[in-house]
């Protein structure tokens, strides 16, 4: 509408403008006040901030000359679990379940296995201890596993959405960072040897 | 765009020596592995971008315009017909049709691993209009880092002018080829950029030292040839292994005679007998190989292939059979073999052959092909050592399947994790638990650290194994 009310008035005054250069005495009847000027400068003015505007917001363009100084872009080991945690970093709505309960089972699988090395058990007795919370002392790390599937509830959700509850990737920092120790104190990545 | 030499065009050989002689040929072949230029002429098909560099000119000018109007300034409302002038011509420019030769030279284009090679890169305007604004980006080989100089320019080049972009690479193993040039040319006033790509075939190939002098320890599966794997078997040899009640025609030499004096007992001293192994290297280099912590570290299928080489050489001079497979997205088989024509075929594969390459490649194999592919190939009596960072289950199920079907199998696992973030740390742990479980199963795994060298983690590993 704007576009089309301005090429409307950019019409019209190209056309008096030629009027003028035919007719040079049509110009005396044109009204020069100042008003007239201050209206042409404030126009000139204002679409001037508005070109301002969208210049300060554009990019300058050009063709895309990738980075010939730096060797090939290739990911770490782990870049599929920073996929799902950034997804889930993203993303605190309801849909996100999904998300949390793949993290939290492929956790599981890794503490399974990391506690049954360390207690020398079965992967159901370590399963147990998960469940339990007893294989490690910090309370988020083991808080993490006890509850099962109900810490994916709504309610929970709900929860760490009004901010009474700890950040699910918060949370999942603290249980990596803990598996971690438990696997190193079992001499698991102590040393290469091992 | 059209090409003289086109792009991937064949590449022009520099001015090569006036002799028709063997000598005169190989010169001339070296001359073209260093140089190769090209010519690429725009056919006005090419992307034109406006850069958008003067919408905030617009703005000032219609400011000055606003503010002279207002202020009834003379001065300010002819500044702004200047800047509404300069805005004409932007508009009205249009990004120019160059015709460039490009040429490249590199110092060595079979250098050593390690060694500095020089690239010189010369784009010269064929055209008969200047070019105001000339931007070339050199297509550096993925794999190699620039150590010197840059790879990139921006200059105006009038007609018969040429820029140089002078920069230094450093060589890994492998064959790396140059990519396109990208040379984009601009307008005067910038507004405008045409993008043209030129080609020119470089490559720089660099072959393996293949010098490990360290003993691999090795698995007993061996064949019935004197080698130098002990095995659980008396015999000839220089370890003692048992002693047996004496057999009519047994050598004076290996009759026990202290336990004769003693007990007066005759019996046979036997040795543990030493025989030859005929052993497979396999790469793991499908997709999931192609991961690093860190970018200054070489990626896990090159450090794979570069350990190939060197467990390669090592055995080899310890007298053992060595064959080579790969898992990877071209098939490769090198029946188990010796001596210096299998050492050098050998060299030469893990430097040219496409499998080995250092750059990612736009597909993989899986790890199911690669072991049915490589089992239905392997000798019944073939040890397989299995190169593999173990990032995912398939290098584990590689291994375990090897292991099932008999052939005793070493994992040598180049470690490509770090544990700066909480998923490089998951990532870390999935490896450790696999090379566990492998352990767990009898594997023989060594784990082999960035920055360690292979046969200091070979060493460490066969105490291990020793024990």
């Amino acid at each position: 509408m704007n576009r089309r009310l301005l090429a409307g008035v950019g019409v019209a005054v190209a056309l008096a403008g030629f009027a003028l250069l035919l007719v040079p005495g049509f110009a005396a009847s044109l009204t020069t006040g100042r008003s007239v000027l201050y209206g042409v400068g404030a126009l000139s003015f204002l679409y001037a901030l508005s070109v301002a505007d969208d210049r300060s917001r554009a990019e300058i363009e050009g063709h895309d000359t990738d980075e010939p100084e730096t060797v090939q872009s290739l990911p770490a080991p782990g870049v599929a679990f920073r996929e799902r945690m950034d997804h889930v970093r993203r993303r605190s709505d309801f849909r996100s379940q999904r998300l949390h309960q793949s993290v939290t089972e492929e956790l599981e699988e890794i503490a399974v296995a990391v506690v049954s090395r360390r207690e020398g058990c079965s992967p159901a007795e370590a399963r147990r201890m998960l469940e339990r919370g007893t294989w490690t002392d910090d309370p988020v790390a083991a808080e993490f596993f006890t509850t099962g599937g109900l810490r994916m509830s709504t309610r929970e959700l709900l929860r760490e959405v009004a901010g009474r509850r700890r950040p699910f990737a918060e949370e999942v920092d603290r249980v990596v960072d803990e598996l971690v120790a438990v696997w190193e104190a079992s001499d698991g990545l102590g040393g290469r040897s091992s | 765009m059209t090409a003289a030499a086109g792009e991937g065009a064949t590449p022009t050989p520099e001015a090569s020596p006036d002799v028709g002689d063997a000598a005169g040929t190989a010169g001339t072949h070296e001359e073209r592995a260093r140089s190769a230029s090209t010519t690429v002429e725009s056919d006005g098909e090419e992307e034109i971008v406006e850069t958008g560099r003067w919408t905030g000119i617009s703005a000032l000018v219609l400011f000055a315009a606003g503010v002279g109007v207002a202020a009834n300034s003379p001065g300010l409302l002819l500044a702004s017909l200047l800047g509404v002038a300069f805005l004409g011509h932007a508009r009205l420019s249009r990004a120019p049709s160059p015709t460039l030769s490009v040429r490249r030279v590199v110092d060595d284009p079979r250098p050593d691993p390690g060694d500095v090679v020089g690239v010189r890169l010369t784009v010269t305007n064929e055209g008969d209009a200047t070019l105001p604004d000339v931007r070339i980006v050199d297509g550096v080989p993925t794999e190699l880092a620039v150590v010197e100089g840059s790879p990139r320019c921006g200059t105006a080049l009038r007609p018969g002018d040429s820029a140089t972009v002078e920069y230094a690479v450093e060589a890994t193993r492998g064959t790396h080829e140059f990519g396109a040039t990208t040379l984009l040319a601009r307008s005067l006033s910038g507004a405008h950029e045409r993008s043209l790509t030129a080609s020119v075939d470089t490559a720089l190939t660099t072959h393996p030292p293949l010098a490990m002098d360290k003993l691999v320890p090795l698995r007993g599966l061996t064949t019935p040839y004197t080698g130098r794997v002990p095995t659980d078997t008396g015999g000839e040899g220089v370890e003692f292994f048992a002693t047996r009640e004496y057999r009519r025609g047994d050598a004076l030499a290996r009759v026990d005679w202290n336990r004769l004096a003693r007990d007066g007992e005759l019996s046979t001293l036997e040795f543990r007998e030493e025989r030859l192994a005929t052993v497979v290297l396999v790469p793991d280099l499908r997709l999931r190989s192609y991961v690093r912590g860190d970018e200054d570290d070489p990626h896990a299928a090159d450090r794979a292939v570069t350990a190939t080489g060197e467990l390669f050489s090592a055995l080899l001079e310890s007298g053992d059979r060595v064959g080579l497979a790969a898992i990877a997205h071209e098939d490769i088989w090198l029946p188990p073999g010796t001596g210096n024509d299998h050492r050098a075929r050998v060299r030469d594969l893990l430097a040219t052959h496409p499998a080995f390459g250092a750059e990612r490649p736009e597909t993989g194999a899986s790890s199911v092909w690669g072991f049915r592919t490589i089992a239905s190939r392997l000798p019944a009596d073939a040890q397989v050592v299995l190169l593999s960072p173990l990032v995912d289950d398939g290098g584990l199920e590689m291994a375990r399947r090897f292991d099932a079907r008999g052939h005793d199998v070493t994992v040598v696992s180049p470690d490509p994790t770090t544990d700066g973030t909480v998923s490089e740390r998951v990532g870390q742990l999935r490896r450790s638990l696999r090379l566990v479980q492998l352990r767990e199963a009898g594997v023989h795994v060594a784990d082999w650290g960035p920055d360690e060298r292979l046969a200091a983690a070979l060493e460490r590993a066969g105490r291990r194994w020793s024990t």
